[in-house]
């Protein structure tokens, strides 16, 4: 079955072997290591994983396998970076997927990565005002006010140094 | 608008801003004005207007004012006593919303040896307190609270007084030269990031970070991600690639800031400060 990199709304950028990827509707970053930013990339709805594992041989010199290939597939369509697919077939599981990689060639320093972040607490990032619990927000909404937490045991405090 | 509000122009990075206030604070000495802002004369067009208004009762009589902004985003009722600071915060925070080839990066900053340390981290992680630590260990001052990128990949200095809350949970606005620091004046590359935030006795033993790693702990705490999400990844990758980076949770700012000054090489004594 042949997937298809989400491309609406998301963000991608090479940081060295890593790729992240900010989702915008989601508000999520994903950071994709090397295998996994190539299958995202090489998702484009017409191969599926044995034609991708040919080409990441082929253009990238990567040897890896469809189980490793189905396994990067999984976790990008859980990060919501594959396209949703109304007739999937139900593949093999997370854990199946484990299992038959463990009993192959390949060792697990291989395995794609996809770990995934909320990019921020709130949709865009919220001034405090000095001596206001309000928190506002560049769209112009402004957030319901929040008690900040107390202050850190450490506080920096210099007799020495607070104004006349 | 109240006629007689005198109108200033304040400029920063790429921005122009336009800033209306009484004529009493035109006048007179500008402790609100951030660092690396400067005043510019002429008629240039600004990105947006900040107006500092007191209303009917007028500036003499005002106890409060009316904080408002030309895009509609800032309405604050700001009392007398709160003038400065809140003037301070409402220009950076209209400069972080309005920079166009800048990212504005939610973090402390202080430089050593011509190279910028960058502490990202949410409010009350405890930023001020680090930042300030360093600075008494000798390190240049440029903010304890926002780092402006530049696509060069360096820190521009944009700076607002160091802010030190006080056991009473009150916050006390410091100029560092006071305590005979330097606040850093030009860009500066970045030579190390650490994301950490305060927990109550934990034992400095920082992680080391990918570069990806890097980059997802920095767009937690970028402003304008949404707004420019491209530019603030470009900019977020381009330090991450240039400078380590670590995560961790710290009790004492001391064990933390002999790490960062010996991480960066250095290793020095602190500069002996008033």
């Amino acid at each position: 079955m042949a997937r298809r990199a989400r491309l609406d709304g998301v963000h991608a950028q090479d940081v060295g072997d890593e790729l992240v990827v900010y989702d915008k509707p989601a508000n999520r970053t994903h950071r994709l290591n090397g295998l996994a930013g190539l299958v995202w990339r090489l998702a484009d709805g017409q191969r599926d994983a044995s034609a991708i594992v040919a080409e990441l041989h082929e253009r990238h010199g990567v040897v890896t396998d469809v189980a490793i290939v189905e396994l990067a597939l999984l976790d990008l369509g859980s990060a919501g970076l594959l396209e949703p697919e109304a007739d999937i077939e139900p593949g093999l599981s997370r854990r199946a997927l484990l299992t038959l990689i463990g009993q192959g060639a390949l060792a697990a320093a291989l395995l794609p990565i996809v770990a995934s972040l909320s990019a921020n607490a709130l949709p865009d990032f919220c001034f405090t005002r000095p001596g206001s619990p309000r928190q506002i927000r560049f769209d112009g909404e402004c957030a319901p006010p929040v008690a900040p937490p107390p202050p850190p045991d450490d506080t920096f405090v210099d007799n020495d140094t607070l104004p006349e | 608008m109240t006629p007689l509000l005198h109108e200033v122009r304040l400029a920063a990075l790429d921005v122009t801003l336009g800033l209306r206030l009484p004529a009493a604070l035109a006048d007179a000495p500008r402790p609100w004005l951030p660092g690396g802002v400067v005043e510019v004369r002429g008629a240039e067009p600004v990105a947006a207007w900040i107006t500092l208004d007191p209303g009917p009762a007028g500036e003499g009589a005002a106890a409060s004012y009316r904080l408002v902004d030309s895009d509609g985003v800032l309405d604050e009722i700001v009392e007398a006593g709160e003038i400065d600071a809140s003037l301070e915060w409402a220009v950076i925070a209209t400069l972080a919303r309005r920079v166009q080839g800048y990212v504005f990066l939610h973090a402390g900053v202080v430089a050593w040896g011509g190279r910028a340390i960058l502490l990202p981290g949410r409010s009350h992680a405890g930023k001020s307190t680090l930042t300030a630590a360093l600075v008494r260990a000798g390190a240049d001052y440029y903010s304890d609270d926002c780092a402006a990128l530049g696509p060069d990949g360096h820190v521009h200095p944009i700076s607002r007084r160091l802010a030190l809350r006080r056991p009473d949970g009150q916050m006390d606005r410091v100029d560092v030269r006071a305590w005979g620091a330097r606040v850093g004046g030009s860009p500066t590359p970045v030579g190390l990031i650490v994301a950490t935030r305060h927990v109550a006795h934990a034992r400095w033993q920082p992680r080391a970070l990918t570069p990806g790693e890097a980059v997802q702990a920095m767009v937690e705490h970028a402003i304008g991600l949404a707004r420019q999400p491209a530019r603030t990844l470009a900019a977020l990758a381009a330090i991450a690639q240039a400078a380590p980076a670590f995560e961790g949770t710290r009790g004492e700012a001391a064990a933390v800031v002999e790490w960062c000054l010996r991480s960066l090489g250095t290793g020095a004594a602190a500069v002996a400060l008033r």
